[in-house]
């Protein structure tokens, strides 16, 4: 009942939704093929909706298809209340459609004969994908031995294999101190992989890069590679980029890196070149996403950018959720990967999701072991809280009890955070006036001219707000859900579901969150929409009867009904339309062409 | 003007879904309690229904497709009755426990060996392996070491064990207590999962009752999964927590009923409908006749239900004397006609 | 008088227990930042801070309080006849500083002060051991005293105007009424077979919220319809007390009568002579708690001791913060141990007759009888055959308590309570590594030959609270929660072998 709201768009519900909406437009074959890796289904699984997620659960061990029906029995009937639809039955539509895009659940359509009347009916029958299902099951359950050996099993089996090997190194190691140095030995001893290093070398790349993001100054420049996708996702640009774009077009929303680097029509930038690439829009709002979402941009990109080398999506794919699914500290031989696998290997290291030792004995390569890191290891984790790179650190320092938030904002636009990393607080003075720097904490000040700042290089005042929401304070966060429950509890008191229904979940303080996007009002002084004027209405049934019913669809801008006239989106135009002919239709004898 | 203005200010998110993006994200916690009681598991063995092996298999299956749902998702096991153990936490493990009985090169490997052969999968997804594995390992030892005891308590006549459900739900319950309040996980969701055999004769009363309602005042459900006799305890503890009872008469299909009727996530009980039987035993026993009362006398000193009013007036159990008067109010039958209540009647004038 | 000397107290005092960060006040994040790294402080920060350190204090001064009140309950037992020195006029308790004389009078003693680096230059012994000594602060006397378990139990809110007051925010008024529903719900939490009833002192009358009543959701109905009221003349304290004598007038014998009043306001405004009334009370052994919002105040004093046999201490209490005051709320959820002197001159314990009645569930809703409202399924009276909706209740029509044995079950923790766990001092090795409870890691065994500075003596534990019965060691997280919420041991329940 009073379960407290979460911040309403963080940013993992962002990628969610593009790695959702990536997956949901392949191809059906491509699906299925995907589905032949229980890592992936795994990952997949992980992605749904909980309801989803429970469906699956119980068509998984359902040999024979059930009626559709049944999955609605399971819900509980809500109360229509008001305007408000029944939220139980949307979301369920929601999960139902997801897996329907996803080819997971499939519908079949079955001719029943009713046992008292003998008529035949036809009723929809569920069942869920046989690919999926088989793969899944074998997720959980351990791997049958009947179904054909693919690349997974192959992997789950060499693990098996290195586990055994190291156990054997570990063995000589122990009992062969006097026996004199082998070069195994050698190997377990000098590249004695810890989690703490793997943490702090991934935590070194990757905020490396995200160090030459900010412009702060760095020994060493991120690879070629990694430049090149920067460029690509539009991340970052270089000073030729930005002078071509701006002679070009000055509508800077539309954010096209023309790719002729990659088709090859011109030779690509020099790594010198590409050292001098410039952070874009784009760039300072990837800046402020938590981390794990960061390295999913990132590999969407790559995902996007692999498909023009004319790389195997469907090997990209199972890579990259099997990572998810790799333990953090082990080591896994490469010689399970496909070619392109490999290739990837070699992008991925750049980017730190994997440590991949240079081994002495170079002929030896297919013997040679990846360590995924703790970035690649969280890919398909999900937590609520992110983890930003500090806090991985701190954690594995300290060993304490993470604070995954560190920010404290006052009402009084003071802001205090405790933080130690460079990054974090470079991210941070892209919109705070930062005053004092103590040794674990740094306090500032939000500004008109900090936030302006910033506004003005492209972020936008909800991504500040986002920012600082997803890194508030646990403090902060315990005492927004107190005061949610506390108000929650009054209005359903006193009996008004409406005002209820309006309470936010208030992580920040209002003033501040206000104050910000009032300062980004003052930039957008003038606020351009594209869509259409209507006006000279015959008479006032028609205009209004227009009118509500695009309030109704939300897509009236502006109105006014003195003129009799409204604005109407680009988007909602064409439902418009449909609609005003069937009225018109219906009352034959008027003709209005809506006039754009 | 004004209406494009106000846009900033328009909760686009507002109102939809925000409910279910909790649901979907907030991981949770499922604790497994396993009854062993190895007379029991005996008796149901021998009629043929059930096997313990079977069932353990199928709870490994559920165990992984809880930690499937969600990375965040931890899983716990604890088990009771045991003769050997009583009630103990099986998994997570810790490892300055168990630095005693093995920590050996050997028996590691003999564990993985043995774990395998249980298993019978050549590989399975990693994460799920360690816990499934020392899962496995541990009831295996357990198992094999449970018979020798049950031998020697039986040679020293002590047959009379107390059930020990109640001490591992109180662990499970402070268990989750501390991970609710620790930083790392507020918010983390939990429930509870018996998987029981026994009746109810050996389980002492006040503490199952007292960690029962341990479990109501946390908000954490009690799901039963009940083999062999049913137990009104569990049904009652099922139904003060918002739980599931499901009495399973055909184990064959106990894996569908642990994967769909059982596995109903904390997050989603809103949303879903609960498969519950309403009709649950409330009624008290007597403490002398351990008959079931509908209407009886209860104790305002110690609160012990009597069918009947003991002779000598005093509390069988706190050794309270009653009031003689309320008695005698109490006795009194509407058409019993005063000559017969002479005698108490003089009592009556001798206390005023 | 009484209230002044509450107010130096809480400015000057040394604030000894605060180590957490409390998110009360904006501000108060400004003082732990300070607190927290005790040697990189920045002068213009400190002085900066300093007006919210003091008000920091009011939660310290608050914390100490309650614990030394709840260490006197600790040594009071239940014959605890004799009427207390009328100790109004001395210096209370609470307020005497460490020097012996009153706390305001000591040195200012600051909270980062206490707080020192060890040897290896970490504050995490200290700070866990100032942490625990704060958890520890549960403790209450777990002597299985005899307790009126059934109770009924009058409820007296003042809805004077000075209830508008904003110095609980956001006002007195409803920061009581959320604390009282709060109580209802504890308070049948724990007492399931209790009568609870509501009366308001408003415009110098007496009113009824709820009429007497063991239906919690009754309660709690009318409460929150109280919120939609504005607090509005004077209390009269005459009147609310003599309506509760009214409504416990009928009330079955073998039920413990109580009064429980919150009073906002320093006067009373009464038709006659209170005194009277005080002196009808005793003869009905009604005996009366009060709670102060503002100060002592004379005729609460005299009213509290005359009815709970001089034993003010636990009777009678005045705010010191939202946090205390919803601790003095709660205390009042525990049932009152029954005195023996009172016990004595009773002829015999009471048997009360009560009906166990069987749930039913119906495919189409009938009225029930109780509230005449259409419900699936609901309870059958075993006696009369009519249906309730919400147990437990007296059946409206043969007045027979209903109840489910499931609500006696929850009151038996009262009458067994579980013993306490005893610290186990600190030496160089200890059996246990990790809690027998929620398996959390143990800190390892210090050195303790160092030379330690004094503070840190004080405040250093071995974190390991053992069950004297099975001899498990608990962390402080468990033993709190075993003693206040699990009542169970989770050791001793473990043990397969019968006691």
């Amino acid at each position: 009942m009073s379960a407290p709201i979460q911040s309403s768009s963080t940013s993992s519900d962002l990628f969610k939704s593009t790695i959702n909406e990536y997956l949901d437009n392949l191809p059906e074959a491509v699906h299925s093929q995907l589905y032949r890796s229980p890592e992936t289904c795994l990952a997949i699984f992980r992605l749904l909706p909980s309801l989803a997620k429970f469906y699956i659960m119980t068509l998984l061990f359902q040999e024979t298809a059930i009626p559709y029906a049944d999955l609605n029995r399971w819900i509980k009937p809500q109360k229509a209340t008001g305007h408000h639809r029944n939220a139980n039955k949307i979301y369920q539509n929601e999960s139902i459609k997801r897996l329907k895009a996803l080819n997971l659940l499939k519908e079949i359509r079955k001719k029943v004969k009713h046992p008292t009347t003998g008529k035949l009916t036809t009723i929809v029958f569920v069942q869920l994908n046989p690919i999926f299902r088989q793969s899944f099951r074998d997720a959980l359950t351990g791997f049958r031995d009947g179904i054909p050996r693919d690349q997974s099993e192959k992997i789950a089996e060499t693990i098996e294999e290195a586990e055994a090997e190291s156990e054997k190194t570990l063995e000589t190691s122990s009992v062969s101190s006097s026996s004199g140095p082998s070069l195994e030995n050698l190997f377990a001893t000098k590249f004695k992989i810890t989690v703490g290093f793997l943490d702090s070398y991934c935590l070194a790349k990757w905020e490396n890069i995200l160090h030459f993001m900010v412009g702060s100054k760095i020994k060493h420049y991120p690879s070629i590679g990694v430049l090149t996708l920067l460029r690509y996702s539009g991340l970052m640009e270089l000073p030729s980029d930005r002078r071509h774009r701006q002679s070009v077009d000055a509508d800077e929303d539309n954010f096209v890196v023309d790719d002729h680097y990659i088709d090859g029509e011109r030779g690509p930038p020099s790594g010198e070149e590409l050292k001098s690439l410039l952070i874009t829009k784009n760039g300072f709002q990837f800046l402020l996403q938590d981390i794990n979402s960061q390295i999913w941009t990132l590999l969407l990109q790559y995902l996007k950018m692999s498909e023009k080398l004319m790389m195997n999506p469907v090997d990209v794919l199972n890579f990259i959720f099997m990572l998810g699914s790799l333990e953090l500290g082990e080591g896994y031989p490469i010689k399970v990967l496909s070619d392109t696998q490999l290739i990837m290997l070699e992008d991925l290291v750049d980017y730190g999701l994997i440590f991949y030792p240079k081994s002495e004995n170079s002929e030896d390569t297919k013997g040679r072991i990846f360590y995924p890191t703790r970035l690649a290891t969280s890919l398909t984790s999900e937590s609520t809280k992110f983890k930003t790179a500090s806090t991985v650190l701190n954690e594995q320092i300290s060993n304490t009890d993470s604070n995954q938030g560190k920010i404290i904002i006052e009402t009084n636009f003071k802001i205090y955070c405790y933080t130690t990393s460079p990054l974090q607080i470079a991210i941070l003075n892209l919109f705070v006036h930062l005053k004092i720097r103590f040794a674990n904490m740094v306090t500032g000040i939000v500004t008109r001219e900090s936030v302006r700042g910033a506004l003005i290089n492209g972020i936008t005042a909800d991504q500040i707000i986002t920012y600082l929401e997803s890194h508030a304070h646990p403090g902060m966060v315990k005492k927004a859900e107190e005061k949610y429950a506390k108000k929650m509890e009054f209005e359903t008191s006193i009996g008004n579901s409406y005002t209820a229904d309006q309470i936010k979940y208030e992580v920040l303080p209002p003033t501040v969150v206000d104050q910000i996007k009032l300062w980004q009002l003052e930039l957008d002084r003038i606020q351009t929409f594209k869509g259409y004027l209507y006006k000279d209405f015959a008479n006032d049934f028609e205009f209004e009867k227009l009118l509500s019913y695009g309030e109704e669809i939300g897509v009236i801008v502006w109105r006014d009904k003195i003129h009799r006239k409204f604005f109407v989106t680009s988007d909602g135009n064409a439902q418009l339309i449909e609609y005003a002919n069937r009225i018109l239709r219906k009352s034959a004898s008027r003709s209005v062409t809506p006039s754009t | 003007m004004d209406a494009i203005a106000d846009r900033a200010f328009v909760d686009v998110q507002s109102g939809k879904g925000n409910l279910h993006r909790v649901v979907d994200e907030t991981p949770s916690l499922l604790i497994v309690i396993l009854d062993v009681s190895p007379l029991e598991w005996k008796k149901l063995m021998d009629s043929g229904t059930l096997d313990f092996k079977n069932v353990v298999s199928a709870l490994l299956v559920m165990l992984n497709s809880h930690m499937a749902l969600n990375s965040g998702n931890k899983v716990a096991l604890y088990i009771a009755n045991s003769y050997l153990h009583g009630a103990e936490l099986v998994y997570p493990w810790f490892d300055d426990r168990d630095d005693s009985s093995d920590g050996s090169e050997q028996n590691s490997k003999r564990r993985r060996m043995n774990a395998d052969n249980i298993l019978k999968a050549s590989g399975i997804y990693r994460q799920f392996r360690i816990v499934d594995e020392s899962i496995v390992d541990k009831l295996d030892s357990l198992i094999k070491e449970e018979p020798s005891k049950l031998k020697s308590m039986v040679n020293k006549g002590n047959t009379h064990i107390k059930g020990t459900l109640s001490g591992a739900l109180s662990q499970a319950l402070s268990y989750i207590n501390r991970l609710q309040k620790s930083d790392e996980h507020s918010g983390l969701k939990a429930r509870v999962l018996c998987i029981s055999v026994s009746g109810d004769s050996a389980l002492p009363y006040v503490s199952i009752m007292n960690s029962i309602f341990a479990a109501q005042k946390m908000k954490i459900s009690v799901d039963v999964c009940k083999l062999g006799p049913d137990s009104t305890f569990l049904q009652q503890a099922s139904d003060a927590t918002n739980g599931v009872y499901i009495h399973i008469n055909n184990p064959d299909g106990l894996i569908q009923y642990l994967s769909t009727a059982l596995f109903i996530d904390p997050l989603l009980r809103p949303i879903v409908v609960l498969p519950t039987n309403t009709s649950i035993d409330f009624r008290a026993s007597c403490f002398i006749t351990n008959k079931l009362v509908d209407v009886g006398y209860v104790c305002s000193v110690c609160l012990c239900i009597l069918s009947v009013i003991p002779d000598d007036e005093r509390c069988p159990t706190c050794h309270s004397k009653f009031d003689h008067n309320l008695i005698t109010r109490l006795k009194r039958k509407p058409k019993v006609l005063p000559l017969k209540m002479g005698n108490k009647r003089k009592k009556r004038v001798v206390d005023k | 008088m009484q209230s002044d000397v509450d107010e130096d107290d809480i400015v000057n005092t040394s604030h000894r227990t605060r180590t957490k960060v409390s998110f009360e006040d904006d501000d108060d994040y400004n003082e732990q930042d300070v607190g927290d790294k005790g040697s990189d402080i920045s002068p213009p920060l400190l002085g900066e801070k300093r007006t919210t350190s003091e008000s920091e204090d009011s939660v310290s001064v608050g914390q100490d309080s309650v614990s030394s009140r709840t260490k006197r309950r600790h040594l009071k037992g239940p014959d605890s006849d004799k009427v207390g020195i009328d100790d109004s006029q001395l210096p209370p308790e609470q307020l005497k500083g460490s020097s012996g004389g009153y706390s305001w009078e000591d040195e200012y003693r600051r909270s980062w002060d206490i707080v020192q680096e060890d040897e290896s230059g970490s504050l995490e012994t200290i700070v866990s051991g100032l942490v625990e000594s704060q958890k520890k602060q549960y403790l209450k006397n777990v002597t299985p005293f005899q307790r009126g378990i059934i109770r009924a139990l009058v409820l007296v809110l003042d809805f004077s105007k000075v209830m508008r007051e904003k110095d609980l925010r956001p006002n007195r008024a409803s920061m009581m009424i959320s604390y009282s529903i709060d109580f209802v719900n504890e308070f049948f939490d724990q007492n399931p077979i209790s009568q609870l009833s509501i009366v308001i002192m408003k415009n110098g009358l007496a009113q009824i919220v709820s009429e007497v009543s063991g239906n919690p959701h009754d309660h709690i109905e009318a409460l929150k319809k109280l919120r939609r009221m504005e607090p509005e003349g004077d209390p009269s304290l005459q009147n609310a007390l003599e309506m509760s004598r009214g409504l416990l007038l009928h009330v079955a014998s073998h039920c413990t009568r109580e009064v429980l009043i919150i009073f906002g306001a320093l006067f009373t405004s009464d038709p006659g002579n209170i005194h009277n009334t005080v002196k009808q009370l005793i003869a009905e052994k009604i005996s009366v708690r009060v709670i102060g919002l503002t100060a002592r105040v004379a005729v609460c004093d005299e009213l509290c001791s005359l009815t709970n046999h001089g034993d003010l201490k636990s009777s009678y209490n005045v705010i010191l913060n939202e946090h205390h005051f919803r601790d003095l709320f709660m205390d009042a959820v525990t049932p009152l141990a029954v005195a023996k002197s009172e016990s004595r001159n009773k002829h015999g314990f009471t048997l009360v007759k009560m009906g166990f009645p069987q749930r039913i569930s119906e495919e189409n809703p009938s009225l029930c009888a109780c509230h005449s409202k259409l419900v699936h399924g609901g309870y059958i009276c075993p006696k009369c055959k009519s249906k309730v909706c919400v147990l437990p209740t007296v059946c409206p029509c043969c007045d027979l308590m209903l109840i489910l044995s499931t609500h006696l079950a929850r009151s038996y923790h009262h009458l067994f309570p579980l013993l306490l766990f005893v610290e186990v001092r600190i030496s160089h090795s200890y059996p246990s590594t990790r809690c027998y409870g929620c398996q959390v890691g143990f800190p390892k065994a210090l050195d303790i030959s160092q030379k330690n500075n004094t503070n840190k003596k004080e405040y250093q534990t071995s974190s390991r609270y053992r069950c004297t019965s099975c001899g498990k060691d608990f962390c402080i997280d468990c033993d709190v929660f075993i003693h206040e919420v699990l009542h169970n041991c989770p050791g001793c329940e473990s043990n397969s072998r019968k006691k």
